[in-house]
């Protein structure tokens, strides 16, 4: 024992012992990398999960599809009773009210029966190009008119 | 020299055991790391307020979509022609607007009350452009409560023709024989 005992402690041992210890060293090294590159994508889709989530609600909450329709309806609906000078100051009332909002709302008249609607604000940007009926319809009885 | 062998597998042997216990304690870090890291983030999406105001802003488009009945035929001779427009519908309570005590009318009321839970409170504005007026904005509460701040409004624009607004209407004035566009605003919140 005693023997063997001296002789781990020759250099040419010693230097085995740590050839072996820096080898597991690297293989530790190795597999540290691969563990924080595990945890570092897995927080990643993590918190892409939590973007994707929060970001599709404040999209739905921004996005004024009422809006939008309500104004169509009122091209669709009421332009057509009224004469050029009406349809005019209503487009002008309806610009101040939006813009009280921030939003910017306008018709462009392109011809008689054909409209451009213009949305727009610090997050949407919507516009197009509507072409009103100039027939004189009026919904049936309690119908509330569609709103596409 | 068999004595030696013995011993140094049995070192070996140890050594193993010591990365097993090793491996498993690091294993155990790195799951309580990960879980901790994951817990102390989480956040349900859609935040769960940002969620509720989401469905209350919805119910209250539809609300206002659904009570914009347009006129299903106009009298111009007969004009304010109150029989062609439905007596629970925007319209109607806009065209019965009294200037001197702005009330909404009893059938309005009970369909906006049917369509809205009791455990949420609205209140009820109108905005329109004085045109005669340099165009300023004027505005009317038709139902008075006031909001909390996670509130929700929602809106929706209504247009009268010219002979609808009468003398005893708030709007009148406003315009000049034109049409005047009224926006409702809703502010919903629950309570």
């Amino acid at each position: 024992m005693v023997s063997s005992k001296l002789k781990r402690k020759t250099p040419q041992k010693r230097k085995l012992n740590s050839f072996v210890d820096n080898e597991s060293g690297q293989v530790l090294i190795l597999f540290s990398l691969i563990m924080a590159t595990l945890i570092a994508s897995l927080s990643i889709l993590h918190a892409q999960n939590l973007i994707a989530g929060v970001e599709s609600s404040r999209a739905f909450l921004s996005f004024p599809k009422d809006e939008i329709r309500n104004l169509k309806m009122i091209a669709r609906l009421d332009f057509q009773h009224l004469d050029r000078n009406a349809e005019e100051d209503v487009i002008e009332q309806i610009k101040l009210l939006h813009a009280s909002k921030g939003t910017y709302v306008d018709f462009e008249i392109i011809s008689d029966n054909h409209y451009r609607l213009v949305y727009s604000n610090s997050e949407v940007y919507f516009t197009e190009s509507l072409h009103v009926e100039d027939e004189d319809i009026w919904l049936p009885s309690g119908g509330g008119g569609s709103s596409s | 020299m068999h004595r030696m062998r013995q011993s140094q597998r049995f070192r070996r042997d140890e050594k193993a055991q010591a990365f097993t216990l090793e491996g498993i304690t690091a294993a155990l870090l790195i799951l309580i790391v990960t879980y901790t890291l994951f817990e102390s983030s989480v956040v349900v999406s859609p935040i769960w307020s940002e969620y509720g105001d989401i469905q209350l802003k919805q119910l209250g488009y539809d609300i206002l979509r659904s009570l914009d009945v347009h006129r299903t035929n106009m009298n111009l001779s007969a004009c304010p022609d109150t029989q062609n427009v439905t007596r629970n519908s925007l319209q109607y309570m806009l065209i019965q607007l009294n200037a001197s005590n702005p009330q909404p009318n009893r059938d309005f009321l009970n369909a906006l009350d049917a369509m809205l839970d009791p455990s949420i409170k609205k209140r009820v504005e109108v905005y329109w452009v004085n045109m005669s007026n340099n165009n300023t904005i004027e505005s009317l509460t038709i139902i008075n409560n006031t909001p909390i701040p996670d509130a929700v409004g929602v809106s929706r624009s209504i247009v009268l023709y010219p002979c609808e607004i009468t003398p005893t209407s708030p709007f009148y004035g406003s315009v000049n024989d034109t049409a005047l566009v009224v926006e409702v605003r809703m502010i919903l919140w629950y309570v």
